[in-house]
């Protein structure tokens, strides 16, 4: 059955077919590239300035929005939990500038261009990816790896759960899950129940919004922009069930693909290859062969499957290494590029 | 490209933001030329529109999903690119997408090809910068209208005026400093290639015709790898991207592609998914370090030591590659143990003073290296101690150079020592050691090197662990990927006449004589020499001079320069005391030493060059010492620079898809993008070539309403003021950028670097060509291998499978200088050296780069990027060094040395190395009174670098001379402010 406004859950949660991203934590290097194309083509629109559909912080960090993971929301043992709504600050802030003032108004160098905040006029103490590449570990034992986001388009989402006016749904074709603006009164329920907080309230609009998968583009066969302009060819994307894409592969033949906190019950659709990590020194200063990641850094955001994840692409790598070739690290270079997509490979040049 | 226009798109839901760019380029476009200065600068302020429409218009949609699809929605879409402001990854191929006159967004187009099946393609490619420029048109730091300054230079306090009136005021500056000064008075402070490549033509085509002086851009801003340069004699010698996934072992040094190469980065995760190990030899666990299997913890300066470690291990385990290193190099060269000179056939039998020697490894005879070719006639002896009878009846010890080598690193450079200097663990050096010796190893070693004080020892030392492991020449090698088919600039600069007319057939003509006149003086000198005797020639008519003897003689970088207690105690002299005794020897000419020292500079220009931020010091010594000399401080910018901030006037310019321009790739990336007039600039903004055109005019029309016809060049030969326009307009054939855009199609045809029978409309349709060959410049012996478009490109083959010498003074890759200055400094061979203690005695040592959103200062102070950050300057410093001096992460610090102090936030993080910190680069009035921390860097440049008399020793344009540049490893104390 087709969306049917305020249906019940069960209708409004139900797809077909579902749509699927893997991010591959090797091969991201915190660009931004991936949340500049979000930004510019959703939300710039007003109310939407602070939000981030699609973000990359620094891990270890504090995320964004930031704390999300201390937030509360999605599901124990099927129940819904409370969640807290973050601030606008935490969701990014927007800060402005006095390049006017800097430039024409005559003050030399007693004036500097610096960012305020948005919200409280301010000197800003914190904002969008504020703690990039700040990361964890001690010296001489560093490490991070950047963590690129966006909504999962969970298979159970919490936010739909929650909208207590039926306005958010999971479209039937593809698993895209969407907030009728009509519909919305700006509960924002959604807001607090999403575990991942990928849910943002327009102050201009009053209604909440999220990301859309970029569903005009998908309509048109057009890859999503956040996957389509990732730069470092991290992202596959496509149906879950569409055996010859790369997402299925990764997810579920390989299975070296995970979600990020399964834990919190909703059924995410985004899924992770995890970092290999550079190579530790140990106690004396001297190298070691094991990853400086500490792996229990890893479970804590995939689960327990990560060890054995590792493993797999440690002994694919060893292949390629030794000429044997390995489809899993095919997969992983893809070597042309548009096989990343799973079909949804038409130019960005037909529009809605 | 194709007409993509679709009609009847004119989005209601996209509206509210295209509306206020609207607004944006209307402006202050109303306004009268005689406004109050308040009201004045309220006028110029091009509000950012979403905001001031905020909470007013929330549109009604008949139904919701509109909201999102009719932002999906355009008017037009055309090619578009970033003029070379990220050149070796750049040249991206995008579609900018125009809605209701404005660019609303643009996307890579993804269409850029793998060399061939078996390698990865080069898409989506495009960074975030190129994904987000929409937002730097429209943004607050443009610049819409001529400004003449009405204040104090740097006040910001300006009159907004016309082109006419703003190009007569230069142009009388302009014959002011002619007939005062003469052409020593016109000073192009290198116009920067992010201006375009047709505007970066312009102004060297405009200081050609004047004979003026440009301080050389590459060398100035450090981007000269010299050890390269000293090495190999030359530096342009790159690889393509793709070239990383032929290789084993990728060793990323001095470089942080994370920020700086971004559209390249995935050959490197790639190539390690391939099977390859990836390296970061860094002194931070660097932002690329997370992609990387090894970080080398190297401390700060000191990684010739980490080279050299590798270096021992792989002699001493005799891993070595002794045909590659007999053949390539001048290892097996004797070396006189007397006087440690190259023994010389003029030693022997008084022949040929650079025909050396190596002992033939079966009859243990001196025998002639050949000097014609690599190619060694029989098995050389890299070991040993020998003796040679002199000509005049002395017999003398010699060695191999290979021997001195062993017992230098034998005695410096075992791991356990060379850990110790270096600060690598010694498994380490043993492991990489042993790998390099066994696999196909390439590096990248980037621009930090250049901008080390030591930084040629770095890389002589990489060189020889490279030469040793027969780790160039080959697929899969190479050092990094800076070489480019420029010819389309270069030949624009410097051309009589259009191609068509037989312009490029001139220059080809003027190229040959230097070929043929130099294979007559001796036969076995290469094309490859013969080029860059054309080359220095060229830079001499361009007005290109080494910039460091220009900044000690008229910036004030003297007292900078010769302070005893930041220079390497190991040097004899101060910096001016070895200029002197360069001048004396004849190795600098009064063709490099310009401005000359008794001339005073009279007028300044910029294009999109920005020296305030990054002219090391010269926020300080600009406006202090530098611009009360001059009458004239003009920029033509396309954004409100630091510098452009104490111009006199600023002349407002068309930025990328508001002007026809084709970038200039670097090998990184090899293909030329077309960037298309997607919409017309805003305000009053022009393409810089007609700028640059409208002030020639205006010269020659003050130059005939003052009664002055002719003006005297540095040569004392006559020019005419009223030929200067015509002259660089070519009689009108040049009026426009798209002008020369079709002009540089002609030329890269004619040049080989564009396929044959290539056009204009070829390139305008198809938006980009990949290049077939490296042209006709530089870079097309540099490289020293064919450009194969099939194939991923490496340099140096010609050497290898060839054995074409080198143009060094030996001939070979030269690890042994046996020049005075060297052996007195104890740099003869490749060795470590502590960097001296620039800025004074402080427990801090500062490095850093490019950031990550900006390329240069280009999108620095744009709000858009700015907020995918904090918006303002910081200082990375390690977490327990912030602890010690009580400051936390988000508190401001004062940095200061000797000469200069700032303020900044400080960012905590445990990836940088303790007694470490990192400031990547912003502008000069993003800090507190103006004082950013460039003020502390010096850049003090090795006068070692002055040496001349080697072949491989010298200057011609984009190469050689001392970089003025070397800030990595500055020293500073740091402490709350
Ligand atoms: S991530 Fe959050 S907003 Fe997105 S579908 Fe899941 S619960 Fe809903
Ligand atoms: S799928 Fe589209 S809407 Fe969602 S985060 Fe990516 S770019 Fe933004
Ligand atoms: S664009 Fe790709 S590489 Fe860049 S931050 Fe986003 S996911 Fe990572
Ligand atoms: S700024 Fe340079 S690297 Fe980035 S997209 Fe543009 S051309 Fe490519």
């Amino acid at each position: 059955m087709a969306y049917v406004p305020g249906g019940s859950k069960k209708e409004l949660r139900k797809a077909d077919r579902q749509l699927a991203t893997v991010i591959d934590l090797n091969k991201c290097l915190g660009c931004q590239t991936c949340s500049v194309a979000c930004k510019n083509l959703w939300t710039k629109r007003p109310g939407t300035e602070h939000m981030r559909w699609a973000n990359v912080t620094t891990y270890p960090g504090k995320g964004y929005p930031r704390d999300y993971e201390k937030k509360g929301g999605g599901f124990r043992d099927g129940e819904p939990q409370p969640g807290k709504i973050p601030s606008v600050i935490d969701s990014g802030d927007n800060f402005q500038f006095n390049h006017n003032e800097v430039y024409y108004e005559g003050k030399g160098q007693s004036v500097r261009l610096h960012p305020v905040s948005n919200v409280t006029g301010k000197e800003p103490e914190w904002g969008y990816n504020w703690d990039e590449d700040q990361g964890g570990g001690q010296w001489p034992n560093p490490y991070f790896f950047y963590f690129a986001r966006m909504c999962n388009h969970c298979t159970k989402p919490a936010c739909l759960e929650a909208c207590p006016t039926g306005a958010i749904f999971k479209r039937e074709k593809d698993g895209i899950v969407l907030i009728d603006q009509d519909r919305c009164k700006g509960h924002r329920h959604c807001v607090e129940a999403c575990p991942y907080k990928a849910v943002y309230f327009n102050p201009v609009a009053q209604k909440s919004e999220k990301c859309i998968l970029c569903f005009p583009r998908i309509d048109k066969g057009i890859a999503n922009a956040c996957n389509r302009q990732c730069t470092g060819r991290v992202r596959a994307f496509g149906y879950l069930d569409d055996r010859d894409s790369q997402v299925h592969k990764l997810v579920a033949k390989w299975k070296v693909a995970l979600p990020l906190h399964a834990e919190y019950g909703t059924g995410p659709n985004v899924f992770y290859v995890p970092p290999m990590g550079a190579r530790g020194f140990g106690s004396d200063g001297e190298i070691t062969d094991g990853s400086r990641i500490p792996l229990d850094v890893l479970e804590g955001l995939f689960g327990p499957e990560v060890r054995r994840v590792l493993d797999v692409l440690r002994t694919e790598r060893a292949k390629m290494k030794a000429g044997q070739g390995s489809e899993l690290m095919d997969i992983l270079i893809s070597k042309k590029w548009t096989d990343r997509f799973g079909g949804f490979t038409n130019d960005p040049l037909t529009q809605s | 490209m194709d007409e993509r226009v679709k009609t009847g798109a004119a989005a209601n839901g996209a509206s509210t933001v295209d509306a206020g760019r609207r607004n944006f380029l209307k402006g202050s476009g109303g306004l009268g030329l005689s406004l109050s200065l308040p009201s004045f600068a309220t006028a110029l302020a091009p509000g950012f529109v979403g905001e001031a429409l905020a909470g007013t218009k929330v549109p009604a949609y008949a139904k919701w999903e509109d909201i999102y699809r009719n932002e999906w929605k355009w008017d037009k879409v055309t090619w578009g690119s970033h003029l070379n402001i990220c050149w070796p990854q750049g040249s991206c191929k995008f579609y900018v997408y125009v809605r209701n006159g404005i660019v609303w967004r643009e996307e890579q187009a993804a269409q850029t090809a793998a060399c061939n099946a078996d390698y990865v393609d080069y898409n989506p490619l495009g960074c975030q910068k190129g994904a987000a420029f929409n937002n730097n048109l429209y943004g607050d730091e443009r610049i819409k209208y001529p400004l003449k300054r009405v204040g104090e230079r740097g006040e910001g306090k300006w009159k907004r005026v016309s082109w006419d009136e703003a190009t007569a005021d230069i142009a009388d500056a302009i014959i002011d400093g002619l007939e005062s000064q003469g052409s020593d008075a016109f000073i192009l402070d290198s116009p920067h290639v992010h201006a375009g490549s047709v505007a970066n033509s312009g102004g060297y085509r405009m200081t050609y015709l004047l004979d003026g002086v440009s301080p050389d851009n590459n060398v100035d801003i450090g981007d000269t790898y010299t050890g390269a340069f000293h090495t190999f004699g030359k530096m342009h010698m790159g690889y393509s991207a793709d070239n990383l996934l032929d290789s084993e072992l990728i060793f990323m040094t001095c470089s942080n592609w994370s920020y700086t190469y971004p559209t390249g980065y995935h050959f490197m995760t790639e190539a390690r998914y391939k099977g390859a190990e990836v390296v970061v030899v860094a002194p931070d666990f660097n932002p690329t370090t997370p992609g990387a299997d090894i970080h080398v913890p190297v401390k700060v300066g000191r990684d010739a030591a980490f080279w050299l470690g590798l270096c021992q291990v792989m002699i001493d385990e005799k891993l070595i590659d002794r045909q590659f290193v007999s053949e390539q190099t001048d290892l097996p060269l004797l070396v006189r143990s007397d006087t440690g000179k190259f023994l010389s056939a003029a030693d022997v039998d008084g022949g040929h003073a650079k025909q050396f020697y190596v002992i033939d490894e079966k009859t243990r005879a001196l025998r002639q290296a050949p000097r014609g070719t690599l190619r060694q006639d029989g098995p050389v002896a890299l070991e040993g101690t020998f003796s040679a009878k002199l000509h005049d009846g002395k017999t003398v010890e010699v060695r191999p150079v290979f021997q001195l080598m062993k017992d230098q690193l034998d005695k410096e450079f075992t791991p356990e020592k060379a850990s110790a200097k270096s600060g690598a663990p010694v498994s380490l050096i043993r492991e990489l050691g042993r790998k390099v010796a066994k696999k196909r190893t390439l590096s990248y070693i980037g621009f930090t090197a250049a901008k080390s004080y030591h930084g040629d020892l770095f890389e002589r030392s990489m060189y020889l662990a490279m030469a040793l492991s027969g780790n160039w020449g080959k697929p899969g090698t190479g050092f990094y990927s800076w070489a480019y088919a420029e010819d389309n600039m270069f030949f624009l600069a410097v051309m009589n006449k259009p191609t068509a007319q037989g312009g490029m057939n001139e220059m080809a003509e003027m190229q040959k004589s230097f070929h043929e006149r130099l294979k007559k003086e001796d036969p076995t000198s290469t094309d490859e020499m013969a080029d860059i005797e054309f080359t220095k020639a060229v830079t001499v008519a361009m007005g290109a001079v080494p910039p460091a003897m220009w900044l000690y003689n008229h910036a004030g970088y003297d007292q900078l320069y010769n302070n005893k207690a930041w220079a390497d105690p190991s040097l004899k002299t101060t910096f001016g005391g070895y200029l002197k005794e360069a001048i004396d020897k004849g190795w600098w000419t009064k063709d490099h030493l310009r401005p000359a020292p008794d001339k005073t500079p009279q007028v300044y220009m910029m294009i999109s060059h920005n020296p305030i931020r990054r002219k090391r010091s010269g926020a300080k010594l600009y406006p202090e010492v530098l611009f009360p000399k001059l009458k004239m401080i003009f920029a033509m910018e396309v954004r409100m620079s630091s510098s452009a901030m104490y111009a006199d006037i600023v002349l407002p310019c068309a930025w990328y898809y508001e002007k026809h321009e084709i970038t200039t790739p670097c090998s990184g990336n090899p293909f030329f993008t077309f960037v298309d007039r997607a919409v017309a600039p805003p305000g009053e903004c022009k393409e810089e070539w007609e700028g640059m055109a409208l002030i020639l005019k205006k010269v020659g029309e003050r130059a005939k309403a003052r009664g002055l016809t002719e003006f005297t060049d540095h040569y004392g030969k006559k020019r005419r003021y009223d030929e200067l326009y015509s002259k660089f307009v070519m009689d009108g054939h040049l009026l426009t950028n798209e002008d020369c855009v079709k002009e540089m199609v002609q030329i890269n045809v004619a040049a080989d670097v564009f396929p044959k029978g290539y056009t204009y409309e070829k390139l305008r349709k198809e938006g980009q060509v990949k290049f077939t060959s490296l042209g006709q410049s530089v870079a097309k012996y540099a490289c020293g291998n064919e450009y194969d478009p099939n194939k991923p490109f490496f340099p140096l083959r010609w050497h290898v499978d060839d054995r074409k010498v080198y143009p060094t003074h030996t001939r070979r890759a030269q690890f042994y200088f046996d020049h005075d200055w060297y052996l007195e400094a104890g740099e003869a061979l490749p060795t470590h050296k502590d960097p001296p203690m620039m800025g004074g005695d402080h427990p801090f040592q500062i490095t850093g780069g490019h950031p990550r959103v900006s390329i240069h200062s280009a999108h620095l102070t744009n709000a858009h990027l700015s907020r995918l950050h904090r918006g303002q300057p910081v200082m990375h410093m390690n977490d327990h060094d912030a602890v010690a001096l009580g400051i936390k992460d988000g508190e401001m610090a004062k940095v200061f040395n000797d000469f200069a102090s700032c303020q900044i936030m400080v960012r905590t993080a445990p990836n940088i190395q303790p007694k470490q910190c990192v400031v990547y680069f912003w502008e000069a009035y993003q800090y507190k009174d103006w004082k950013p921390y460039d003020i502390l860097l010096l850049g003090i440049p090795k006068a070692l670098h002055l040496a001349g008399g080697y072949e491989q020793f010298r200057y011609y344009y984009l190469n050689g001379s001392p970089a003025p540049a070397t800030d990595r490893g500055v020293r500073v104390s740091i402490e709350k402010a």
